[in-house]
């Protein structure tokens, strides 16, 4: 049974959402720490979940990498050119590129892990179903570019444009690896 | 087969969404808050945070658009004809003025300039041939030249500069309006003749209320130089001599 709904307070909420996003880009661009704290509690959340996912659920790592995004976005935020750029995509781009940085570093450049540190298990008890567990074992088993759309896509909720932004493809592209990542789960699923 | 496929895919993309709730441990939050964010590297302002701030700029930058935007349509419109876009403008304008002027010449030649507007008026409804216009027009005609001579009631030996431009103008307004008889047609000419009565009754009360020497049953006074002979001395000569021919 479809339920009615008005879209008029989403759009309401999204246009509102969307001004006081660019107005405290606009603040922070000139400086104002508390705005860029503002953004940072809006965003901190999915940066690390998308990093924590990205690094194969090693904590340690994500909370140096999300540090390391939110240090360099302060620094970089100038290189906004207008307040209308997609900021949740500006610094997703940043975090993407720590995160290719960090696979550069530690040479780790397949995402085919299968030693899980120990310190992993303080987070997996917050995860307390095991299809919960399969499917983040699954995750890890993705390459890199499936492991990063499929992340952003369900996870965080982007766009298929804003993903296209963010690691540089083109939109078709996207979705072929969208596609195959799902694939490649359903597959390690079964 | 298709759908449990994409039950399937629905399934593991329900159990994606889940893994939002996979958050940041609180003493890492709170270790970037209190310990990065202190250190961040703070540059000098670009803007002092004591100059006015961003949304009173805009506001004023608004309202001095809107001010010269304004000024702007009214000088536009002071040169407006019956018809465009900036005449209603006009007209605005110089009821403002009317409204806001308390000296009784002033006023009145303010409205016969609004007089004039509406003869103005006249000739584009007769032109179009628009007789709901036209019959508005001339009744706008008579209040405001009504208002014209009512207001020199009041008027004094200071204010003969006014009462001569006023004269003249009725003048000139009783030619164009007599052309205007002229040219429409028969049917339109007795609303025209009302016009042109509402006219006459101005100047007869213009005159009345200023002495003018062309209506003999007005006071004289005001005018009374211009009964008088230029060089009494050689008036008086001229009757001795008269009288010495005799």
């Amino acid at each position: 049974m479809r339920h009615k709904f008005s879209i008029f307070p989403l759009y309401k909420k999204r246009v509102n959402d969307l001004i006081s996003e660019r107005l405290l880009v606009y603040k922070a661009k000139k400086k104002d720490k508390k705005a860029y704290a503002k953004l940072y509690l809006k965003h901190a959340d999915s940066i690390y979940r998308y990093v924590f996912f990205r690094v194969n659920r090693d904590i340690q790592q994500a909370e140096d990498i999300t540090q390391e995004v939110f240090f360099r976005a302060w620094g970089k935020i100038d290189s906004l050119r207008d307040e209308k750029v997609n900021f949740r995509a500006w610094i997703f781009r940043i975090a993407h590129n720590l995160v290719i940085d960090y696979y550069r570093g530690s040479k780790n450049e397949t995402g085919l892990n299968e030693n899980i540190p120990d310190h992993k298990h303080t987070e997996e008890k917050n995860l307390e179903k095991l299809d919960q567990e399969l499917l983040l074992s699954a995750i890890e088993k993705l390459t890199h570019e499936q492991k990063e759309v499929i992340v952003m896509k369900f996870i965080e909720g982007f766009s298929v444009r804003e993903i296209s932004k963010v690691i540089k493809k083109k939109e078709i592209a996207v979705r072929a690896i969208q596609y195959r990542g799902l694939k490649k789960l359903k597959k390690l699923l079964k | 087969m298709k759908h449990t496929s994409l039950r399937n895919y629905k399934n593991i993309i329900r159990d994606l969404s889940e893994l939002r709730s996979v958050k940041p441990t609180p003493a890492f939050r709170s270790r970037l808050e209190q310990i990065v964010f202190a250190s961040l590297p703070q540059e000098k302002y670009l803007y002092n945070k004591y100059l006015l701030p961003y949304s009173f700029r805009v506001l004023t930058l608004t309202f001095i658009l809107l001010l010269f935007s304004g000024l702007g349509i009214v000088s536009a419109s002071q040169n407006a004809i019956p018809g465009s876009v900036l005449y209603p403008v006009r007209q605005l304008v110089l009821d403002t003025k009317i409204y806001f002027t308390s000296d009784s010449g002033e006023k009145a030649i303010l409205n016969l300039e609004k007089s004039e507007n509406k003869i103005e008026e006249i000739k584009t409804s007769v032109s179009v041939g628009n007789d709901e216009k036209l019959e508005n027009a001339i009744n706008a005609y008579k209040q405001t030249i009504d208002e014209v001579a009512k207001e020199t009631k009041s008027f004094n030996e200071k204010n003969s500069e006014t009462t001569d431009n006023i004269v003249n103008s009725l003048g000139r307004q009783e030619q164009t309006l007599q052309e205007i008889k002229n040219i429409v047609p028969e049917n339109r000419k007795p609303a025209i003749n009302n016009a042109i009565n509402s006219r006459d009754n101005a100047a007869r009360q213009v005159e009345e209320a200023v002495g003018n020497p062309e209506n003999n049953s007005g006071n004289t006074q005001v005018k009374s130089i211009e009964t008088q002979p230029a060089n009494p001395e050689k008036s008086n000569e001229n009757k001795l001599n008269n009288y010495e021919r005799r």
